[in-house]
């Protein structure tokens, strides 16, 4: 039979002996305390107790503020009041619902009635607990919806085209990330955006900020239109163009448009949230290999080639998206030739801690991918690796994103540059 | 590697169209590949004047997605001429100026085109005024021929065109076109190009002829002995790679 304990409110009158006599032959733990040492100290000093009994006489007021107390610490205590005479002192504690003793204190009587008070208590606290409980469970429900929304404003597929193979891995640190990756067609299918980000912050704040810049940089891309040359001036001739032509390449104008346009919302709309994103963003030309990109503060991706050697990083043209209003975004050009690869990633790659708090750092990940790699998935799998291995049994601090972007040697299918012009059509 | 010459005005009527599509006809015909663009969407002429089929693939088509340039650039006579035309029955113009497009895609149709074709010369056919066709056209060319109405020489728009023609590094030149008979052409030459801060590459006459074709056939094919012809000839003389190199330097201003 478990032991049944008893707080004795240290209030006058004091129980009379034979009540005492009672609760000791019953085995109950006692413990005594007034009601100003109770309702006063931290909640972790309180006795623990299946019962508080009080005199008769003692405020119901103060009582229930001793119940409360004592609930602080998850107890859930049923109050027994006793009486020898005054019995119409009783009254107002039943209307509260609590229960009495009254002579003669027989132990059989006693025991019966604090052990089914006992059981109470004990049903009590099991109920506290299944609603913690179960609002934890609604809390990660919720969590999880987050997770499932949030992984709609990733790619279902990624179109690759012919004689092209991307790669990704992500993983994210808790169950909704602030990184996201993202590649789409652009230009009636002639070119190829790609997308890698990494909002600052982790968590819920940082996923729902995702959501809003993936949306606003795919949409802004996607229907940019027409860049207006001649309302432009003279930055046709300065800026937008690749370097020695006056016209903007194919792509320029939905990239520029989509990473001026979101850093100008961000700035315009939600400055004083302080959210903002790195991120690199580039538009393949899939025929040719060209590619045009900005990178938004972000951590330089790596242009590997074929041989192996040391990668060439693809440096930053701007400042974080987000951060400065009315800020200037250039825009740089790479190459793929066949055999290359593009290894795009967050810093949750070289800024992975090991168990000692160690960072993987960037020279570890440079001699990584020094050394040739027969395909973007090689690369992935390598970096990988290592970002776990380094990780160990420790935390995964930051979201990890990694994309690679390969031009085969040998496209499977056929030769890409050759017999595009069909191929790119659109019906 | 392929000249791009690109004839512009400020006004529309100055016969420009006229002009290139000559010059393409009469440089084809001595030999050279030729790709003649029309990249004036609003107002296309050159479907017309070549006697296009209305369903044949344009450069609207190629910007909307619905074809690539290369099946967008028709053999027309003489052989080794190649017509773009700008628009056809196919797309539409409000449709084209609803979604806009990629103004990238301008300059990599020249490229691609002068590369798939190995032309030796690509004209370009603007719309009068500025628009982006017009000033990707523009920005493309080697060669700049500004064309302008011996009665409207003094526009007010000529320092517009001026300044937008000195950002460019290719070579300028102007022709004044409909000129009537009995005119000072020393006068108007040195007119048109303190206007416009180019060296005249010739002076077209009013042609009554011209007319009478009624924009439907190619003057040259029909006059072949005719003194405009001559003159179309002289302006390819000092615009073109394909002949002996003339210089057509800017006059002193």
């Amino acid at each position: 039979m478990p032991t049944i304990t008893v707080l004795i409110l240290d209030e006058l009158p004091p129980p009379p002996a034979a009540l005492l006599d009672a609760l000791e032959s019953v085995d109950a733990v006692l413990t005594r305390r007034t009601a100003a040492r109770l309702l006063a100290g931290p909640a972790t000093a309180l006795p623990m107790a299946d019962v508080l009994l009080a005199p008769a006489r003692a405020e119901p007021a103060v009582v229930l503020d001793v119940v409360r107390r004592l609930r602080e610490r998850g107890e859930a205590p049923v109050v027994v009041v006793h009486a020898v005479s005054d019995f119409e002192a009783l009254e107002a504690h039943v209307r509260l619902g609590h229960e009495y003793l009254v002579p003669p204190f027989l132990p059989a009587l006693v025991g019966a009635r604090l052990r089914s008070c006992s059981e109470r208590a004990e049903l009590g606290r099991t109920l506290r607990e299944a609603d913690a409980h179960a609002e934890l469970v609604s809390y990660e429900r919720e969590l999880e919806i987050g997770r499932e929304i949030q992984a709609g404003f990733l790619p279902d597929s990624l179109p690759v085209p012919d004689g092209w193979e991307i790669d990704v891995r992500f993983r994210p640190a808790r169950q909704v990330a602030g990184d996201f990756y993202d590649v789409f067609e652009l230009v009636h299918r002639r070119r190829l955006a790609l997308v890698v980000a990494d909002v600052c912050d982790k968590g819920v704040g940082a996923a729902l900020f995702m959501a809003l810049i993936r949306s606003l940089l795919r949409h802004t891309a996607e229907h940019s239109g027409l860049q207006h040359l001649v309302a432009g001036g003279p930055s046709m001739a300065r800026d937008a163009g690749r370097p020695g032509s006056r016209v903007p390449v194919v792509g320029a104008t939905p990239l520029l448009n989509a990473v001026t346009a979101t850093n100008g919302y961000l700035t315009r709309n939600h400055l004083r949230q302080g959210y903002f994103a790195t991120m690199f963003f580039s538009v393949l030309d899939p025929a040719t290999g060209s590619l045009v990109y900005v990178n938004g503060g972000h951590n330089p991706p790596l242009l590997l080639d074929a041989d192996g050697g040391t990668p060439r990083p693809l440096d930053v043209t701007g400042p974080a998206v987000g951060v400065l209003p009315d800020c200037v975004f250039t825009l740089g050009y790479a190459h793929l030739d066949p055999g290359d690869t593009l290894f795009v990633f967050t810093d949750g790659v070289p800024e992975a801690r090991c168990p000692d708090g160690r960072f993987l750092g960037d020279d570890r990940i440079l001699d990584l991918l020094t050394e040739p790699a027969p395909n973007g998935r090689a690369v992935l799998e390598r970096v990988d690796t290592a970002v776990r291995e380094h990780t160990g049994d420790a935390e995964q601090h930051d979201d990890v994103t990694m994309l690679a972007l390969h031009r085969p040697h040998r496209p499977p299918r056929r030769a890409a540059a050759q017999l595009s012009v069909p191929d790119r059509a659109v019906a | 590697m392929a000249q791009t010459i690109v004839v512009y005005s400020h006004r529309g009527g100055t016969g420009k169209s006229t002009m290139l599509s000559n010059m393409a006809v009469l440089i084809a015909a001595e030999g050279h590949r030729v790709a003649l663009i029309d990249t004036d969407i609003q107002s296309p002429t050159l479907d017309t004047l070549f006697g296009l089929d209305p369903g044949e693939c344009s450069l609207t088509d190629y910007l909307l997605g619905r074809c690539e340039i290369e099946h967008a650039a028709h053999e027309v006579q003489p052989p080794g001429l190649f017509l773009v035309p700008a628009r056809t029955a196919t797309s539409s113009l409000a449709e084209i100026m609803a979604t806009g497009y990629d103004v990238g895609l301008l300059p990599e149709a020249f490229a691609r085109l002068a590369d798939h074709h190995d032309l030796d010369v690509l004209l370009l056919d603007t719309h009068a005024g500025l628009n982006n066709e017009t000033v990707t056209a523009m920005a493309s060319a080697d060669s700049l021929v500004i064309v302008v109405r011996a009665d409207r020489i003094d526009l007010a728009g000529a320092a517009e065109i001026r300044a937008l023609a000195g950002r460019l590094t290719c070579r300028r030149a102007l022709v004044v076109s409909m000129a009537p008979e009995g005119i000072d052409p020393d006068r108007v030459r040195g007119r048109a190009e303190r206007a416009y801060g180019a060296a005249t590459a010739g002076i077209l006459p009013y042609v009554a002829e011209l007319a009478e074709l009624g924009g439907e056939r190619i003057f040259t094919e029909a006059h072949p002995g005719h003194s405009l012809v001559t003159e179309f000839r002289r302006i390819i003389s000092v615009l073109a790679r394909t002949e002996e190199k003339r210089s057509a330097e800017p006059a002193e201003t």
